[in-house]
C-alpha cells in the first residue's frame, strides 16, 4: 500500500508542468471595475478569469469565475497561470500577499481621485500594450466631464453604502472627488478613510441637504423612519434619494460618467 | 502490640459555608477491624470517609495511615492502600465492565507503558471474587444496580487494597443482594487481611457485619465502641429523634433495633 | 475479534489514500496534475487539513473526558474568540499582513488562556464546572470585544468572518513556513504526550473523585492537560481558523466506532478528524465557483449523520 503512494509522488515530480500554448498576455481581474475597464479598452480577449461579481458588461459574466471579492480560490487564479492579477486594496490585502508569495504578478487598483483614476485607465492600457488606446478612451471621458453642467449652489450631500454600521465616502474616494468637482458637498469629505464607518449622531448633526442611499435598507420609507431624522433637511424637504444604481458611483470605471450626468439631472432642477 | 490502620488526632473540619462538621475528632481504627459508622442525614459520616481516603484536606489534626501522615502520601502511594466506593456512581461515557476494571490498576502502571500481564491477571482475579466475570464486555450502563455495584468492587480489588472505605453501597440493592455483599466482604476480609471502614443507614446491618461501630451526631462525637454499647436506646433516640426497641437477635447475638 | 481489527485498519487507510489522492490532485475541472499547484497549493492545504482536524478532534475528546462533559468542543476554553479578537486587534491597529496574521491570533489566544487559567485555578480550587465557566465567560468577554473594535474600527472588517468560519486556502512564504514548522513540531510532540496520559483519563472520565482515589494526581493532571490541550488549539485556530463541529463530533463517532476507552478514542479522534476536515476541504473548494469556509461543509454534512448516528444508537 505504501509502495503505491510514493510511486504516486514520485510520479508527480517526474511530470512536466503544462507548456503555455496561450497568448502571451493573460489577465485575471478581482475587481469588476476593473474587469468594465478592460473591456472598455477592448482587450477582454486576454481576460481569463474575474470574479462573481463582474457584470459588466454582459460578456463579463461568461469569462471563467475565480470566486467572490474577499475570498477567491487562489488556486483557480495560479491554476490560470496570469501574467497580471489586478486586485484592490484594502480588501484584498490578503490574496495581493499570497499571490506575491506565490511569484504571481499583482497590480493595485485603488485610485483616491479622478484624476488617479484616469492615470490607473492609462496604466492598465500599458499592461496591454495598449496605451494609444487608454489614452484616448481618457481622453473621451474627461471631455464628457468636462461637458456636464456644473452645479450652482453648494449642495450638501450625505452618500450612504451602508446601514448598521452606517458607511459613508470619505476623502480618499474617487466618487468624493467627482462630487466635488460636481459642485457638490460630500459632508463626510473630511474623514480619513475611503468608505469611513460613521454615527447616526453625526449625520443628524451634520445635517444634509440630500440623502443619496445605495443599500437595500436605504429605501425612503426607511431613512425617514429613523430615530431622529426628523430634524434632517434631506428629510424635512423629502430630498432622499434611493433608486440610482450604485454601479454607476461606487465602481471606478468608465461609467461613473453615467453616474455624473444623473446628479447633474437631479441636482439641474433644484434650487 | 495492635496495629493501627488509621490514628485520627484532634480532627477539626468545616465546609467553607456551614458549621464544623468536626471538632476535635480522635478515634483509632485497628488492622483488620471492620469499622461501621452511622449517624443521621448531616452528621457528618462521608465526610469523614473522604478525610480518610484523602480527598478532603481538614482545617486541624492529623489522619495517620498505618502510621503515615496521609496527606504527605502521593494520590498514588494512597491509591495502592486505599480502596474508596463511593456514594454516587455515574457512567457519563460507557465503558466496558473490563474497561472499569482495569482502571483500578491506575496506581501501579508507569508512564508510557501498556497494560501488563499481572495487571490482566489482578483484574480477572478481582472480577472472579466478585462474580463479575461474565460481564467482561458489557457497557456498564446495561447492568443492574447489583451488577454495577459488584464491579465498582472489583475495580477497587484490582487496587490490591488493604483498607476499603464504602459509602452506604447498599442503599440500592435488595435484600438479597445486601447479604450477598456483606457475606463476599466478609470473604474477602479474612482472605485478604483487609480492613474495612462502612458507612450505613441501616443500624442493623451495622450491628451484625461491625467490630466497632462509631456514632456521630451533627458536629458531635457521640461514642465509638462495640455495637451492644452504642446501640442503646438513649443513644438511638437522642440522635436519631425515634425511639427505638432494642432487642437481641436470635441467630447473632447482636443488637437488633426495630422501630 | 482479530479479524475486525484488520478490516478496520484497512479500511481507514484506503479511505486515507483516497483523501489524500483527492485532496492533492481533484480540481475545479476534475483531475489534473501541475506540479506548482499540487506543491505550492494543494500541499500545504492537506497538511493544515490533516493536523487542524487532528488536533482539534483529539482536544475534544480530551475535553470532554476532562471536563466530563459530553458536549464539550475545543473552544469552550475560549480560545477561538481570544484568536479572533487578536486578529481583530492587528487589524484595528493596521498590521494586517497576511502572514502576520497568526501571530496575533496567537497572542489574543493566549490572552484569554491566560484569563481562564487565572479564573479557573485561581486558589488552588480545581472544579470542572468552574474551568468551563472561566472559558464561557471569557468567550463572551473576547467575542464583545471583537464587536467593538469591528464598531469603532474605521473601516468595516469583514475579513473576520472567514477567519471564524474557517480557512484551510494556507501560503507559505519562510517566516510562516518557519513558525508553522516549529509550533505544529511541538503539536505533535504534545499529543503524543497527551496520549500517554490516556488510561488517567479513562479514570478522569469518572469523576475527579474517583479519579484521585485511583491514584490520579487531579490537580496536577487538570493543569498540565490544560495548558498542552490549550496550545494545540490555539496553534490550530492561529493557522486554520475556528472550524467547528469537528472537535464535537469526531471524538462521539470514534467512541462509537471503537468503545469509550481513551486509550483507543485518542488516536482513533485524530485519525476521524484528520480525514473529516481533509475530505471536507476537497468539498469546500471543488463544490462552486466560490470557496466555501469550511466550517459550512463540516456542519451542513456532519449534522445530518450524527442525527442518523444518534438514531442508530438510540
Amino acid at each position: 500500500m505504501r509502495k503505491i503512494f510514493f510511486w504516486f509522488i514520485f510520479l508527480i515530480f517526474c511530470y512536466p508542468s503544462k507548456k503555455d500554448e496561450k497568448p502571451k498576455i493573460r489577465v485575471v481581474s478581482l475587481v469588476p471595475a476593473v474587469t468594465e475597464i478592460i473591456f472598455a479598452l477592448n482587450c477582454e480577449k486576454y481576460l481569463v478569469g474575474n470574479t462573481i461579481y463582474c457584470d459588466y458588461p454582459e460578456e463579463a459574466k461568461k469569462v471563467y469565475k475565480v470566486g467572490d471579492l474577499i475570498n477567491p480560490s487562489i488556486e483557480r487564479i495560479v491554476s490560470l497561470k496570469p501574467t497580471i492579477v489586478f486586485l484592490t486594496y484594502p480588501l484584498q490585502k490578503n490574496i495581493d500577499e499570497k499571490l506575491r508569495a506565490l511569484k504571481v504578478n499583482t497590480f493595485v487598483s485603488a485610485p483616491k481621485s479622478l484624476k488617479e483614476m484616469f492615470e490607473e485607465i492609462i496604466k492598465i492600457g500599458e499592461f496591454f500594450n495598449e496605451k494609444e488606446r487608454a489614452i484616448r478612451l481618457v481622453d473621451s471621458l474627461k471631455e464628457e466631464l468636462a461637458k456636464i453642467k456644473k452645479i450652482k449652489k453648494k449642495k450638501r450631500v450625505y452618500i450612504e453604502i451602508n446601514d448598521t454600521p452606517p458607511i459613508t465616502i470619505g476623502k480618499n474616494s474617487f466618487l468624493n472627488d467627482l462630487l466635488a468637482y460636481l459642485g457638490l458637498e460630500n459632508i463626510f469629505g473630511d474623514k480619513e478613510y475611503e468608505y469611513p464607518v460613521v454615527k447616526h449622531e453625526e449625520i443628524i448633526l451634520r445635517n444634509p441637504d440630500y440623502i443619496i442611499t445605495f443599500h437595500p435598507q436605504g429605501k425612503v420609507k426607511g431613512v425617514i423612519s429613523r430615530l431622529g431624522y426628523e430634524k434632517v433637511n434631506a428629510v424635512r424637504y423629502g430630498k432622499i434619494i434611493d433608486s440610482l444604481n450604485p454601479d454607476y458611483f461606487l465602481r471606478n470605471s468608465p461609467r461613473i460618467i453615467i453616474g455624473a450626468k444623473i446628479l447633474a439631472k437631479i441636482f439641474e432642477n433644484e434650487k | 502490640m495492635a496495629i493501627f490502620a488509621y490514628e485520627i488526632k484532634n480532627l477539626y473540619f468545616q465546609y467553607s459555608t456551614s458549621e464544623p462538621l468536626f471538632k476535635g475528632l480522635s478515634i483509632k481504627i485497628k488492622e483488620k477491624e471492620w469499622f461501621g459508622i452511622i449517624g443521621p442525614n448531616g452528621s457528618g459520616k462521608t465526610t469523614l470517609l473522604k478525610i480518610m481516603a484523602g480527598l478532603l484536606t481538614p482545617q486541624k489534626g492529623a489522619v495517620l495511615l498505618f502510621n503515615n501522615n496521609i496527606f504527605s502520601l502521593t494520590p498514588k502511594e494512597r491509591a495502592k492502600i486505599i480502596g474508596y466506593f463511593p456514594q454516587e456512581n455515574f457512567f457519563i461515557f460507557d465503558f466496558t465492565v473490563k474497561e472499569i476494571v482495569l482502571m483500578g490498576r491506575n496506581p501501579y502502571r508507569k508512564r508510557f507503558s501498556f497494560v501488563t500481564k499481572k495487571d490482566m491477571e489482578i483484574v480477572e482475579k478481582a472480577m472472579e471474587l466478585t462474580g463479575t466475570i461474565g460481564l467482561e464486555d458489557k457497557k456498564i450502563n446495561e447492568l443492574s444496580t447489583g451488577e454495577k455495584q459488584r464491579v465498582i468492587l472489583a475495580r477497587i480489588l484490582a487496587q490490591e487494597p488493604q483498607v476499603l472505605l464504602l459509602d452506604e453501597f447498599t442503599t440500592h440493592l435488595d435484600i438479597a443482594y445486601q447479604i450477598e455483599f456483606i457475606n463476599l466482604l466478609k470473604r474477602l476480609k479474612d482472605a485478604k487481611n483487609l480492613t474495612i471502614v462502612f458507612l450505613t443507614h441501616d443500624l442493623n446491618l451495622a450491628s451484625v457485619a461491625c467490630d466497632r461501630i462509631l456514632l456521630l451526631a451533627k458536629g458531635e462525637f457521640i461514642g465509638c465502641d462495640v455495637p451492644e454499647k452504642i446501640l442503646r436506646e438513649d443513644l438511638i433516640e437522642k440522635v436519631y429523634k425515634v425511639k427505638p426497641i432494642i432487642k437481641t437477635h436470635p441467630l447473632t447475638n447482636r443488637p437488633l433495633i426495630i422501630f | 475479534m482479530r479479524n475486525r481489527k484488520i478490516i478496520e485498519i484497512i479500511s481507514l487507510s484506503v479511505f486515507f489514500l483516497l483523501i489524500v489522492f483527492l485532496s492533492l490532485f481533484l480540481g475545479n475541472e476534475g483531475f489534473f496534475f501541475d506540479k506548482t499547484i499540487i506543491l505550492n497549493i494543494r500541499l500545504p492545504r492537506m497538511i493544515l487539513g490533516f493536523l487542524t482536524g487532528g488536533a482539534l478532534a483529539f482536544c475534544g475528546a480530551v475535553l470532554q473526558g476532562l471536563l466530563e462533559n459530553p458536549l464539550c468542543d475545543p473552544y469552550i476554553l475560549g480560545i477561538a474568540s481570544g484568536a479572533a479578537f487578536g486578529v481583530s486587534f492587528g487589524y484595528f491597529i493596521n498590521r494586517y499582513s497576511y502572514f502576520v496574521t497568526p501571530i496575533f491570533a496567537f497572542l489574543g489566544a493566549f490572552l484569554a488562556i491566560l484569563l481562564v487559567y487565572n479564573l479557573a485555578f485561581y486558589k488552588g480550587k480545581t472544579n470542572k464546572l468552574t474551568l468551563i465557566l472561566a472559558g464561557v465567560i471569557v468567550s463572551f468577554l473576547f467575542s464583545s470585544l471583537t464587536m467593538l473594535l469591528m464598531v469603532f474600527s474605521k473601516r468595516p472588517l469583514t475579513e473576520i468572518i472567514y477567519l471564524l468560519m474557517g480557512n484551510l486556502a494556507i501560503v507559505f512564504n519562510k517566516l510562516n513556513l518557519i513558525i508553522f514548522i516549529i509550533v505544529n513540531s511541538l503539536t505533535i510532540i504534545f499529543l503524543i504526550i497527551i496520549n500517554s496520559y490516556a488510561f488517567e483519563l479513562n479514570c478522569f472520565a469518572l469523576g475527579s473523585e474517583v479519579a484521585e482515589s485511583l491514584g490520579v494526581n487531579t490537580k496536577k493532571f487538570m493543569r498540565v492537560l490544560f495548558f498542552l490541550v490549550s496550545f494545540i488549539i490555539t496553534v490550530q485556530v492561529a493557522f486554520a481558523g475556528a472550524i467547528s463541529f469537528v472537535g464535537l463530533m469526531v471524538p462521539h463517532l470514534a467512541r462509537f466506532l471503537f468503545g469509550s476507552n481513551y486509550e483507543k478514542v485518542l488516536p482513533f479522534s485524530f485519525i476521524l478528524g484528520a480525514l473529516t476536515v481533509m475530505g471536507a476541504d476537497v468539498i469546500a473548494r471543488s463544490i462552486a465557483p466560490v470557496e466555501l469556509p469550511i466550517s459550512i461543509v463540516t456542519t451542513f454534512f456532519g449534522a445530518p449523520f450524527f442525527l442518523y448516528l444518534l438514531k442508530k444508537n438510540l
